[in-house]
This record gives structure tokens, sequence and C-alpha cells, in this order.
């Protein structure tokens, strides 16, 4: 009875390790380098045919999640909810974990209410660093079964259910999340997420002669620049970084951390 | 010495053109809380005779209401309304719009109100996060009726899920006085269900892209303006209406039967046409139609385009009540 108890005990513990084991860092997925086709033709990078080289690296499989980042407060307190500085968070900051009975409930869910410098001290802090636009777009480019989403005619569609369809709004657990083609899971219909450069595009405005970018925010010849204007989630992201400021904490706004290849 | 009397000299011009902004500041005009209402009430008319620095506030709200009996539709609004609130202003007017976006919101938005002159009729200054807000101001230059819309991209969309309403700029010497006014928003609504059919529908990309809509309807869902909803007004009365269209694809040939509109001011500006009994409605544009209710009973407000009245619900009723004109209509046994 004794040694049940003990092989129980070491079972439990074992769990609780593996477990502790799976949420490090080394569960990231390797992206091969590759290149995507961007919402806009803009910068330097663009290839005649309008696509954007990305590098190798090192991506997140899930969304950082609650634990996850509650784990980095507990050893950065000037990231606690109570301690932060009002300059690198708005007061909305972490306000999902006050109020709520128990934080088992979260622990799995996608981290929100994180400003960009949380997100940014958070990755640096684990030696890994906030996707680049064109690397989470990259990475976000592929479908379930196609390298390339939109050669699956279907993918637009299902995507759209997100932003649009209210059932399916809400934060969820990464145990629900579904993958892509690279096994990267929640890049799509879970939250938004923070990328590092979320306001180049209001930096490229400063050409305001050529009409640039600023102009495709709001006219409705939004679509005379883009790529493919059939492609309302991507409109849709683009929409939602342009609004965002390196302070803001929003309900639906997490991240996830890439690594370069060393 | 030379270089320290320029020195003055200079600093002396800085102070005098200091002071001279701060006197064209101080010519403050008196600060009113925008005059709103919701479709289809129309704000009351302005009764200052000065221009006044409006403050107007807007909040978008992400919401399902329903489009039509037992058919649900998941809405994106300013103030949980489709169309939203009604503005009235006074030409000579500066607005302060204030644009809320609602924490639970999933989109960001922005607006974009055709009163305005300035980039983006205000989209360019206002595309804003759940959860924030952003203000604005713009002088009411022309007088007129307007639509106001979100045009975040993709704009359609924000369009098409309902993000839209009138903004109206009285002429400084104000309009005729009437016994009624109403509001009335035409738009349509592509969705991956058919027309009728309970349950939710969900947007589809696809039938907006062919222009192909399910409903057509007035403020923002089938029956707004029919049965205990329908407009009224008695014999005798002088009704304006202001008629907008959100679109985002159609455009309406706005027409009420059974009677004839005495004054149409054409696309919403200051051209009166007479005697008119269909007028079009461009899509993002409005226009404002007076009329005489002369005879009693029923009388149905139509897109004239008549299937989208039959059978995708751009249909209201106006309901003149009083005593019979025999003498311009009576029915013969």
């Amino acid at each position: 009875m004794f040694f049940q108890k003990i092989i129980i005990i070491f079972f439990i513990f074992f769990i609780v390790c593996f477990d502790s084991f799976a949420k490090d860092k080394t569960d990231m997925v390797l992206i091969p380098s590759g290149s995507y086709i961007p919402l806009f033709k803009y910068g330097d990078d663009v290839l005649d045919d309008e696509s954007i080289d990305v590098d190798s690296f090192y991506i997140d499989k899930y969304p950082v999640t609650n634990i996850d980042f509650y784990s980095f407060v507990k050893k950065k307190p000037e990231w606690d909810g109570n301690n932060f500085k009002l300059i690198f968070a708005d007061r909305n900051y972490l306000n999902h974990w006050k109020n709520i009975d128990s934080f088992d409930e979260i622990n799995n869910y996608p981290v929100v209410n994180v400003s960009w410098f949380a997100a940014n001290e958070y990755c640096l802090y684990l030696g890994s660093r906030l996707p680049t636009l064109d690397e989470w777009e990259y990475v976000a480019s592929s479908g379930k079964e196609f390298r390339v989403a939109k050669d699956d005619p279907s993918y637009l569609h299902n995507l759209l259910d997100w932003y649009i369809n209210s059932q399916s709004r809400g934060v969820i657990s990464i145990d629900k999340m579904t993958d892509n083609y690279w096994g990267v899971f929640g890049l799509h219909g879970v939250v938004w997420e923070w990328v590092s450069d979320f306001n180049s595009v209001i930096l490229l405005n400063t050409d305001a002669e050529g009409g640039g970018l600023e102009e495709v925010l709001y006219c409705g010849a939004t679509a005379t620049n883009a790529v493919d204007p059939a492609d309302y989630a991507a409109f849709m992201r683009f929409a939602f970084r342009n609004s965002l400021e390196a302070d803001y904490t929003i309900n639906t706004l997490g991240f996830r951390c890439v690594k370069n290849i060393k | 010495m030379k270089q320290i009397s320029n020195f003055f000299l200079k600093s002396c011009l800085i102070v005098i053109f200091a002071f001279m902004i701060d006197g064209v500041c101080a010519k403050e005009l008196p600060k009113v809380e925008g005059n709103t209402s919701f479709a289809p009430d129309v704000p009351s008319p302005i009764t200052r005779n000065h221009p006044a620095y409006v403050v107007v506030h807007f909040e978008c709200v992400e919401l399902v209401k329903e489009l039509d009996n037992g058919v649900k539709y998941h809405f994106w609004t300013f103030d949980g309304t489709s169309p939203g609130k009604m503005v009235r202003v006074k030409q000579g007017d500066t607005v302060e719009f204030n644009l809320h976006n609602h924490k639970d919101n999933k989109m960001p938005h922005n607006i974009d109100i055709h009163a305005v002159t300035g980039p983006g009729g205000g989209a360019a200054v206002t595309n804003t996060s759940p959860g924030r807000t952003s203000i604005f101001s713009f002088k009411a230059l022309s007088p007129g009726i307007f639509i106001y819309h979100c045009a975040t991209p993709p704009v359609p969309l924000h369009i098409a899920n309902g993000m839209y309403g009138l903004v109206l700029v009285e002429p400084k010497k104000g309009l005729s006085k009437v016994d009624r006014e109403y509001y009335i928003v035409q738009s349509e609504f592509y969705t991956d269900s058919t027309f009728g059919k309970k349950g939710m529908h969900n947007f589809s990309q696809e039938k907006a892209l062919m222009e192909f809509p399910e409903y057509v309807v007035f403020n923002g869902r089938v029956g707004s303006l029919t049965d205990s909803n329908a407009l009224i007004a008695n014999v005798g009365d002088k009704v304006r209406l202001f008629v907008g269209n959100a679109g985002p694809n159609l455009i309406s040939s706005f027409h009420i039967i059974g009677l004839i509109f005495d004054k149409v001011f054409m696309e919403g500006a200051s051209l009166v046409n007479i005697d008119v009994q269909t007028t079009l409605i461009p899509a993002g544009g409005a226009t404002m139609v007076e009329f005489v209710a002369r005879v009693p009973g029923n009388f149905i407000i139509v897109d004239h385009a008549i299937f989208r009245a039959f059978n995708k619900g751009c249909v209201g009723i106006l309901k003149i009540i009083g005593k019979d004109n025999p003498e311009l209509f009576a029915e013969k046994k």
C-alpha cells in the first residue's frame, strides 16, 4: 500500500515536471526560410513578384499563456499588475487577472491585456524576441494543408469566420487551438498578436506626398494598392495594428515569441 | 547695440504675434452638447442663431441583433443600433467628435463623416483600438444632409455590418418649420443564409462582392417601419423625411406609394426639385424630401427597384390619420 502511494506520488511528480518542461521555451517550431506575398507592396525588400523573403527562425508553437506570463511576472515583479509603470502599459494591463475565482481556469488561455513593452520584455527575458510583421505574416500565410493558404479556396472563408461570426468569438484555451501547416497553433481565430514592428506602417507614412500607405487606411481606394483586395482578414490585421500604440492593452491582444537560429 | 535692438524687436514681434493667436483662440464658441436621436426620430431643430462648439459622443458596439424576425446577425454599430444616431448641427458650428470603441469589441473602428472637410472625413485621425477613444474637430462648412460611416479597412465590411447614419447640417437660417420629421437609412445585408430563414446569418463576402444582398432594409431590420413601428402623420401635417442610403452597393429609387414629394432637396443639397414621384439616393448619399399629408391611409415606403421591397425587406409604412378628403381621393362604388 505504502509502495503504491510512493509510486503514485512519483507519478504525479513526474507529470508535474513533464508539464512544466512542456511549457519550456524549447516548445518552438523551426520555420524554414521562404517568402510570402504581403497585403501591400512596400519598402525595398519586395521582390519583383511582390513577395518578401524571410529568413528561417524558431517560433512559439502556442501563444504565450497566462501561466507563462505569471511565471515571468514572479521573476520580474516590476511587470506585476500592481507595480508596472504607466508609461509601459495602460491601466487595463493584466486586468483579466483581477476578479477571477481561480487562476486555474485561465492557465492555458493566451495572455491578453499586455502592452508591446511587456510582451517585448517577456520575450527578451527568455532570450527570444517578438516576431517581425513579416515573420508573423509569413508563418500565418500557411493554411492547414497548404504551405500557401490561398491555394485553398475555403481558407479565406474560414479565416473571416472568427472576425465576423459571433459564435466563434472569445479567447480559447491552447488545447482547443488548431495548428497550421508548420504545426504552429492558434495564429488565426484566437487573439490578435503583437509584432515587433507593428507600427512600421505609420513610419512609412512620412512619405505623404506619394499617397503611400496612409491613403489605404481609409480610402475606398484601399484595394488599389493591395495585392489581394479580397483578403479581408489581412486588411483587418493591418487596420488593427495601425490603431495600436505600444502601451495599449486589449482584451483580445496577446503575443508569441520567436528566436533566431544560432 | 544694433544686434540687441534687433533681438528686442524680434522678441516684441513674437510676443505680439502670440497675443494675436491667443486672441483668435479667445474668441471661444459656447460649448453645447450634441443634438442627437435614434431612428426614426430626428433631433429637434436648433433654436440658437449663433455658431457653437458642439460636442458629440459615439460608441462603437459589436453585437448580435435581429435583422428579421428570428434572424440574427452580428452587427457592428455606432451606439448599438443600425443606423447610428442622427446628429443635428448648424452651418458654422465647430463639432468636436468623440469616437469611443468599446473594450469588448474585436475590431478597430473609425468614422468618415461626409459633412467634414478634411482627410478621410475624420477617418484619417480616428482609427481606434478597442477600449480607446479618438477625438477630432471639424467646422460644418456646408449645409445639407450627410451620411457618416465607419471606414476602417476592409471598409465595405464595416459598412455592410451596419456602421452608418446621418448628420444634418442646418443652413444658417435654419430649415422651414414642419409638423413631423423622420430619419430613415436604407442599406443592404449580405448573409450566407437565405432571406427569412430563421437562425444566425453570417456575412457572405462572396455575395457582397457580387453585390447580391439577401436583405435590403430601412433602419437596420425588416419591419423597422411597419406595424406598430409605422411612421405617423395627421392629415394636413407638413412632413419632412431625411433619407440616407448607406449602400454599401445599391442605389435607392426612393418612393412612397400614393403620394408625390412636394419638394426634394436633390442629393441632400440646396437644389430643390418639386413634384417628384421617385428620387434617386446614391450609395453613400442622402436626400431630404417634404410633402403635405393630404389623404388618410397607409402609404408604403419603398425602394422602387421593387423586388427589394417585395422580396428583400425594403418596406416601410407611413400611416396618415384623419378625415377623408373625397375631392382628392374617393372610391366609387
